[in-house]
């Protein structure tokens, strides 16, 4: 039991340390070609990445059956609420405004680590599978919205806080709103450059603290207001229906797991 | 053999234990029923037998469980699959696929069983339920009482040895009720099944059953025994036991052939008939139909129905599973309306006028009762009816005290039993004061005292002068409340008049008193025990 919790933490670590490296390699090859727009961005790697994303996340579900984390009735209701939330993406909004995220974020917090990640990251691949949403921004996508899942099972339980539970998950909601843009504009941006603009973008061979400048200029630019929207949305939600989500998803949490007593 | 040494199980989130200390032993090859009070423990105590309790339900258990050896906490819901075959109170709740024959190859196909021996059990099992003809039927077209044939057959393609059914026959005619439970009968006599079933209405069962393991609910211990040891210590019987005990027959007869002999030694005092029904004719038309014909996907439902129902009647509308029951019901409610001819409700064409108009007069309680519950507590949802129709909060709460709901009221409705959520639906809908009530099916899963707490309700309901209507296969309960009665037959009015014209001329929908009597003057116990001398 404590084996297979570990393998499961260590398959979700090194999904991610691979997802890190795969965002972060292109600032390291001095020959990378860039472009004025971002059709090269990750052309080659891409469809290896969601390759490996998937058998990752195949992986933590093998290696948690039998654990206390996932079982096959934690699995249904996997595949139902990745289901949903592949469709709700669909749902428009102005600016980054999107549904995808309150589910990860609750289902993270209430069922765990795994159960996070794994929502946010196929429910990403559903739902770009029924839209059409399929390119080389997607394991990088799958692996963001998993991060949104997985962090939010760092939060400590608040139950005893009442309202502000949802309150603070609100707040988290802000946060991943912008943190999710930062994260996600890497995927294509040391591939572009164009030299008009060129005090927002990134060049080979630049030092940290520039590159970092130059990102900060940029996300402000460009990311920023979009990013708004997105938190906005975030927070909102999780206000409005994050209470009544929390209490349905802990009315199943109590049919996981059963206690066997000793016999009197 | 199946034994329970010493378990308790309480569900999630429970104050009390449903089962407390409970020991129980069941020899192969018996035929077992088990009955009690809704919320007693019935549906827990078979479950545990396949697992699914605490498996499916977690919660906190303890105590020793084997069945045919195994111990279905460590065997798990599917480990068990082959050995318990389980059909549920709700056969929708267990279908997975769209026809019947896919369906009942599902389970045999989760086997990884040969094709051949595939073929060959399904033909079987859909000879012993008499449904070969529905082989090929999407399951969503079919009654309830083909649906819940067809759910025991797709348990039994695994050739389980015990088979468990929860209330099986709770929304079956009288005739189906019956097929099923002599196929039943037949598995445990020919191929030595042994067969553990729940269920309200002991009229029908408790001449299959071996023993009778009654459970008092509240952690008491059970009660087990022959059935003509146990019934007597029960409150709430069938009518002919309870003839049996007023008149001190024993031991005490079973069938109403048992009966039969000592009925005619009886000394009944030739009593003028007297009519229950006050059918005033002067009251206002509450409900017309006209010449209503209604078709699903080519099935004729409804063919050329004429019915006219006056303000202040308590109408019973019978038939066999398929008959258009359900049908009607959901025209003079306006969810269906009228392909050809036409339906008034209180003055409203349904043709024309919106929903909200009609639902404002009209209160319809379907045959699912969760298809009403969507609130976090009962009370929550008898409050969100009594808001949307524009009444004072206040009054809702007086529903709950008659129909048994007081103590559940701050629980979330869906977690409750079936019984427990009939009624918490029943009271969403009395909550909003319709002057028209329709009800599905409404006892089932109601115990016989529910069965009377909520025929009060609704004797009530008629006292001021609202029209309640219901669809039923509840004999003895027509017999003891309605004044009228409408038997449907493939989609036709049949029979149309007072209760006592109708059951005393029907061979399947006649009451036990009156099968026992064969005479027009006694459909209840009370019409006998009135006329002894």
């Amino acid at each position: 039991m404590k084996l297979t919790r570990a393998l499961d933490r260590l398959i979700l670590a090194l999904a991610s340390l691979i997802g890190i490296v795969a965002f972060l390699y292109p600032f390291f090859i001095p020959t990378l070609p860039q472009a004025p727009v971002q059709n090269a961005a990750h052309a080659q790697d891409a469809p290896l990445m969601t390759i490996l994303i998937v058998v990752f996340c195949l992986g933590a579900i093998l290696a948690t059956q039998g654990t206390g984390e996932m079982n096959p009735k934690t699995v249904a209701i996997l595949g139902v609420l990745t289901a949903v939330n592949a469709v709700i993406r669909a749902v428009p909004g102005p600016a980054g405004f999107s549904l995808v995220f309150i589910l990860p974020i609750l289902c993270g917090y209430v069922y765990g680590a795994t159960f996070g990640f794994l929502l946010g990251a196929l429910s990403i691949l559903a739902s770009a599978l029924i839209g059409g949403g399929v390119g080389p921004w997607l394991p990088y996508q799958m692996l963001t919205t998993g991060w949104v899942g997985l962090t939010s099972s760092w939060l400590p339980d608040m139950r005893r806080w009442g309202k502000g539970e949802a309150l603070v998950l609100g707040f988290w909601g802000v946060v991943w709103g912008f943190v999710f843009g930062l994260i996600m504009n890497i995927w294509f941006w040391p591939y572009v450059y164009q030299p008009q603009q060129a005090q927002i973008y990134w060049q080979p061979g630049m030092s940290l603290g520039q590159t970092l400048r130059h990102y900060a200029l940029f996300y402000v630019l460009t990311s920023f207001w979009w990013d708004v929207g997105r938190a906005a949305a975030n927070a909102l939600l999780i206000w409005l229906f994050g209470p009544a989500i929390l209490k349905l998803l802990r009315r199943f949490q109590a049919r996981f797991h059963f206690v066997m007593l000793p016999s009197p | 053999m199946i034994t329970f040494e010493h378990v308790t199980y309480t569900y999630p989130g429970a104050q009390r234990p449903v089962l407390k200390d409970l020991n129980l032993e069941i020899a192969d090859g018996e035929f077992v029923l088990v009955v009690g009070k809704s919320g007693a423990g019935k549906s827990t105590l078979l479950r545990c037998i396949n697992g699914l309790v605490p498996h499916f339900y977690g919660g906190t258990i303890s105590g020793t469980i084997r069945v045919q050896g195994l111990d279905p906490v460590r065997c798990q819901p599917r480990g068990m699959s082959t050995t318990v075959g389980f059909v549920f109170q709700d056969p929708e709740a267990q279908f997975v696929v769209d026809t019947v024959e896919a369906e009942l190859a599902f389970a045999m196909e989760n086997h990884a069983l040969p094709q051949a021996t595939m073929r060959k059990r399904i033909e079987e099992v859909l000879d012993q339920l008499s449904i070969a003809h529905l082989r090929d039927r999407r399951i969503n077209t079919l009654s309830g009482g083909e649906k819940q044939r067809v759910a025991i057959a797709s348990v039994l393609t695994l050739e389980p040895k015990i088979l468990v059914l929860d209330e099986p026959t709770s929304q079956l005619d009288p005739q189906a009720a019956e097929e099923v439970l002599t196929a039943l009968q037949k598995l445990n006599t020919d191929l030595g099944l042994t067969i553990v079933l729940s269920e309200h209405r002991l009229e029908r069962v408790v001449q299959y059953a071996d023993r009778i393991i009654y459970l008092p609910g509240e952690g008491q211990p059970p009660i087990e025994g022959a059935p003509q040891d146990v019934l007597p210590q029960l409150d709430l019987v069938p009518p002919l036991i309870k003839l049996g005990k007023a008149l001190g027959w024993k031991p005490l007869p079973l069938t109403v052939k048992d009966a039969r002999r000592k009925a005619l030694e009886l000394p009944l005092r030739p009593a003028p008939l007297t009519e229950r029904c006050a059918r005033s004719s002067d009251a206002p038309v509450e409900i017309l139909v006209e010449d209503l014909w209604y078709a699903y996907d080519g099935h004729m439902a409804l063919k050329g129905v004429h019915l006219e129902i006056r303000r202040g009647e308590f109408v019973a509308i019978m038939g066999r599973n398929g008959s258009g029951k359900t049908t009607l019901l959901k025209h003079l409610v306006g969810l269906l309306r009228p392909r050809r001819g036409a339906v008034q409700v209180h003055g409203m064409d349904t043709r024309r006028v919106p929903l909200e108009e009609i639902i404002s007069v009209v209160g319809y309680v379907p045959q699912n009762p969760n298809a009403l519950l969507f609130a976090e507590t009962v009370r929550e949802e008898l409050a969100f009816t009594r808001r949307s129709h524009g009444l004072p909060l206040e009054g809702g709460e007086a529903l709950l005290e008659p129909l048994g709901l007081a103590d559940h009221a701050e629980r979330y409705p869906r977690d409750l039993s079936v019984g427990e959520r009939q009624r918490v639906s029943l009271a969403a809908i009395l909550a909003a004061e319709p002057l028209i009530i329709l009800l599905d099916e409404p006892t089932r899963g109601l115990d016989y005292a529910q069965k009377q707490a909520l025929m009060r309700a609704l004797r009530a309901e008629q006292s001021k002068g609202h029209t309640v209507i219901l669809a039923t296969h509840d004999v003895e309960l027509v017999a003891a409340s309605a004044d009228r009665v409408i038997i449907l037959g493939d989609g036709e009015v049949v029979v149309d008049g007072s209760v006592r014209e109708v059951m005393t001329h029907s061979l399947i929908f006649s009451s036990q008193m009156n099968k026992l009597f064969r005479d027009d003057r006694y459909l209840t116990v009370e019409d006998v025990l009135g006329s002894l001398s």
